[in-house]
């Protein structure tokens, strides 16, 4: 599947992946080539990569150009962009600063995932037309608030981990499919432990997991869960969950493409796994240089 | 218990919000406060607050978004660009503060700015919010920066020829890329321009090997970041002096903001929950239509009708009594509240509110201690009090010695309100207790109660949820607090755990044994 990239612009995209040095940073480098205008960047934590999967050296740093306005941890060396000092958050642990010059930089995040929506909103107020985040999946309810939100969701496929990411990637094809319910939203805005049946319909607060889920009520047959970060159950536990139910999210988060880093196996044998629905959301490693390769 | 503890301060203050980075670490600590003088000032504040955001409300909202934009000062001799990007927010942000105050409003502040000084070194760059190591500040500066523009142009222009000299050679695109995986079945798999490396079983990763003229320029400008990095630091190392020689005149002026931002904190809880100005320095304790916000909003939400507190305690001591769930425990937690509110300077939930000023202010509970049974902690607490206690001090206390036997308890109590008649102290306890000497020196008060003509027995009402059945009690409860002119006994227990639910069977017994005691005595 060949992608125009550029079409990003002006939205909040999140680059989330299974597994260690799956490539997310590389991939984000790859977006920041293709993405033109002010871009803002952020990480949701920090997953102590040191190496890149695809250059096999020390983890590629993030390229920025004059205009790019990113969190940075100030208690590491500020970049040398020619920087200006936006903002700051957290008692000054995070700082907010706008490039003036082009160079690498390394990004960070909040600790919490509230101040995320947050951080976000500020990156946008000073002036990045696109927030992309290098993050991780579970972190970016907040990222969805913006109504705007991609998703791409890097994997490495090998021949080891080749059933269990397929797997995964089915799941969120999945997730993606289910459909967004807008009335009563605002019942995961307050906080809640406990689900709640409103007009016929099972409103489940936090995490769905497979012991949470087997304690819903066989008679529950219309159920919204927040969004779909918060699905803790595998594939199988979601077939079965959602095999005699109605799942809806409150709030959407568009998945736009699974980035899939082939290594040590062809892209027959990935496709002979993947199946069609994850074959169409597909796109392979930007770095290949052969569209006919491994066939 | 702790008497912020017992009046459930927490609640109310969920609604003073402190916006600077200095006004939210002053509030972190806040509590009552022992010197009459400071508190004073403090309410002088919120006043001077409170009358302003009332009667300036644009101005009030400019400077609180400029102390939304104050943060808290770094504690730190090392002056990088983030310590003084944050000194000037927080000048810049003082500066406009200050500007939007009449000289009367910003002396009830404290405040003044006489850091226009170093406000002009830091802002070199702009005098905008943001902080740039600007090339104002040093001519070394700026041409360092130049050759790194310079430079920057020579790499992309022979990083141009380079990456076309290799399409052109091998047809491969490297722009945007740093590296490619090729297929190990693709033509190309050597070359003096790009080197291969093994990645999979199936591919190799391809990188450019850099011309000498390319890797030179890079290098230059590797040199010259460098140098831009020691020039900065050079900067940045004066620019700190200049902080450090300013310490004291920011750390006034830091004192001065939290002051300010929590004098509008005040206001802005005064104006949401409609407190008041307290006055403090009267003989006596008097309110009128005193209320405790979390219940008065729980019970407002339920639809639920509240009664406020409008009393004149002409003694120092004070009884009260009554039904169980009739009000007594929420006198004692308005009466506490108000207090602690009044002497943290700022203004208290009663349409009108004059006390004494105390040194001490305390609750008598059961302060956990293991190995203490609750009479025992009970006793602990009463003995440290005893100690902490300053004249002239206040002690609430609800239901003391209610584990132990009614004879006892009546005997402690009693001892207690003797003590304290002797004190400078204000005593104000709650209690079940019948029995107590009717010449102990203190004001026997009691919550007007349960009315029982008024509450038909409907045997059918045990379908009634718990929120139904305190709907139901608050509709026959009377929360007057009256005087009474001696001990009364109450007897309204029975009928509150009716509504309650309990079963009729237990009641009756319990009836039959209260008919049987009354007409014995």
């Amino acid at each position: 599947m060949n992608k125009d990239f550029s079409l990003l612009k002006g939205k909040t995209v999140v680059i989330s992946g299974f597994g260690k040095n799956c490539g997310k940073t590389s991939f984000l480098n790859y977006l920041l080539s293709k993405i033109k205008g002010e871009r803002g960047l952020l990480s949701a934590g920090t997953d102590g990569e040191d190496f890149d999967s695809l250059s096999g050296e020390s983890k590629p740093k993030i390229k920025v150009f004059p205009g790019d306005i990113f969190i940075c941890d100030s208690r590491f060396s500020i970049p040398s962009v020619a920087p200006k000092i936006l903002d700051t958050f957290e008692n000054g642990r995070l700082v907010m600063i706008k490039a003036q010059r082009e160079g690498f930089i390394k990004t960070a995040g909040p600790y919490g995932n509230h101040k995320f929506g947050d951080m976000i909103k500020s990156l946008i107020e000073n002036g990045a037309q696109t927030v992309l985040i290098d993050g991780a999946l579970d972190r970016i309810t907040q990222a969805a608030e913006t109504n705007n939100c991609e998703l791409f969701y890097v994997v490495r496929p090998s021949p080891q981990s080749l059933k269990e990411t397929v797997s995964k990637l089915k799941l969120l094809s999945a997730l993606s499919e289910a459909p967004c319910l807008d009335k009563n939203k605002c019942f995961f805005k307050e906080e809640r432990d406990e689900p709640e049946i409103i007009g016929g319909t099972l409103f489940f607060p936090k995490a769905l997991t497979s012991q949470k889920a087997e304690k819903i009520p066989k008679e529950a047959k219309k159920i919204v869960l927040e969004d779909l970060t918060k699905v803790f159950l595998d594939l199988s536990q979601w077939e079965r969950f959602s095999l005699s139910k109605e799942i809806f999210f409150a709030k959407k988060i568009k998945l736009n493409a699974f980035i899939v880093n082939l290594y040590n196996i062809s892209r027959k044998e990935f496709e002979k796994e993947a199946g069609s629905k994850v074959l169409a959301k597909t796109v392979y490693n930007p770095y290949e240089y052969s569209s006919f390769r491994r066939t | 218990m702790n008497i912020l503890l017992f009046a459930e301060l927490e609640k109310t203050m969920a609604y003073f919000k402190p916006l600077s980075g200095p006004g939210k670490k002053a509030a972190e600590n806040l509590s009552y406060l022992c010197e009459k003088e400071r508190s004073l000032t403090v309410l002088k504040s919120v006043k001077t607050a409170f009358e302003f955001s009332r009667k300036k409300k644009i101005s009030a909202d400019k400077i609180k978004y400029h102390l939304k934009r104050i943060p808290l000062l770094p504690q730190t001799e090392i002056f990088g660009q983030t310590e003084i990007f944050l000194i000037k927010r927080f000048l810049n942000n003082s500066k406009a503060i200050c500007a939007s105050l009449t000289e009367k409003e910003k002396k009830v502040f404290s405040l003044s700015f006489d850091l226009q000084e170093l406000l002009d070194k830091i802002s070199a760059d702009s005098s905008s919010d943001e902080f740039f190591i600007s090339d104002d500040y040093s001519p070394a500066l700026a041409e360092v920066r130049r050759k790194i523009k310079d430079l920057e142009q020579k790499e992309k222009k022979a990083k141009k020829e380079f990456y076309s000299k290799i399409y052109a050679r091998y047809g491969l695109d490297f722009s945007g890329k740093d590296f490619l995986v090729i297929d190990s079945d693709s033509a190309v798999k050597s070359g003096d321009l790009i080197y291969f490396e093994p990645h999979d079983n199936f591919s190799f990763l391809a990188k450019p090997i850099f011309t000498q003229e390319l890797t030179e320029i890079i290098f230059e400008k590797e040199k010259n970041l460098k140098k831009e990095k020691e020039i900065e630091t050079e900067i940045l190392q004066k620019l700190g002096e200049h902080i450090k020689e300013n310490r004291h005149k920011i750390e006034r002026l830091c004192d001065s903001i939290a002051l300010t931002d929590l004098a509008f904190a005040g206001a802005d809880m005064a104006l949401t929950l409609g407190l008041k100005e307290p006055k403090l320095g009267n003989k006596r304790i008097e309110c009128k239509e005193a209320f405790f916000p979390p219940l008065k909003n729980r019970l407002e939400a339920d639809k639920i009708r509240y009664t406020p507190l409008t009393f004149k305690f002409d003694e120092n001591i004070n009884i009260i009594k009554g039904s169980n769930m009739g009000g007594k425990t929420v006198v004692l937690k308005t009466l506490a509240l108000c207090q602690v509110l009044a002497q943290m300077g700022l203004f208290v939930p009663a349409r009108e509110y004059k006390a004494p000023f105390f040194s001490s202010i305390f609750f008598l509970g059961d302060k956990e201690q293991s190995g203490l049974s609750s009479f025992g902690c009970e006793i602990n607490d009463l003995i440290e009090v005893l100690k902490e206690k300053k004249e002239p001090y206040l002690i609430f206390s609800d239901e003391f010695a209610k584990t132990t036997d009614s004879f006892q308890a009546c005997a402690l109590l009693s001892s207690l309100i003797r003590f304290f008649s002797k004190e400078k102290a204000y005593f104000f306890a709650a209690t079940h207790l019948s029995g107590l000497p009717k010449e102990l020196p203190a004001a026997f008060l009691s919550m007007r109660g349960f009315d029982s003509s008024k509450y038909s027995a409907d045997k059918n009402k045990s379908y009634l949820k718990i929120s139904e059945r305190l709907k139901e009690i608050n509709k026959h409860m009377d929360y007057t607090l009256i005087k009474l002119s001696e001990e009364k006994r109450t007897q309204d227990a029975l009928a509150v755990a009716q509504i309650l639910g309990l079963d009729g069977k237990i009641l009756e017994f319990a009836k039959e044994y209260l008919d049987s005691h009354n007409k014995k005595n």
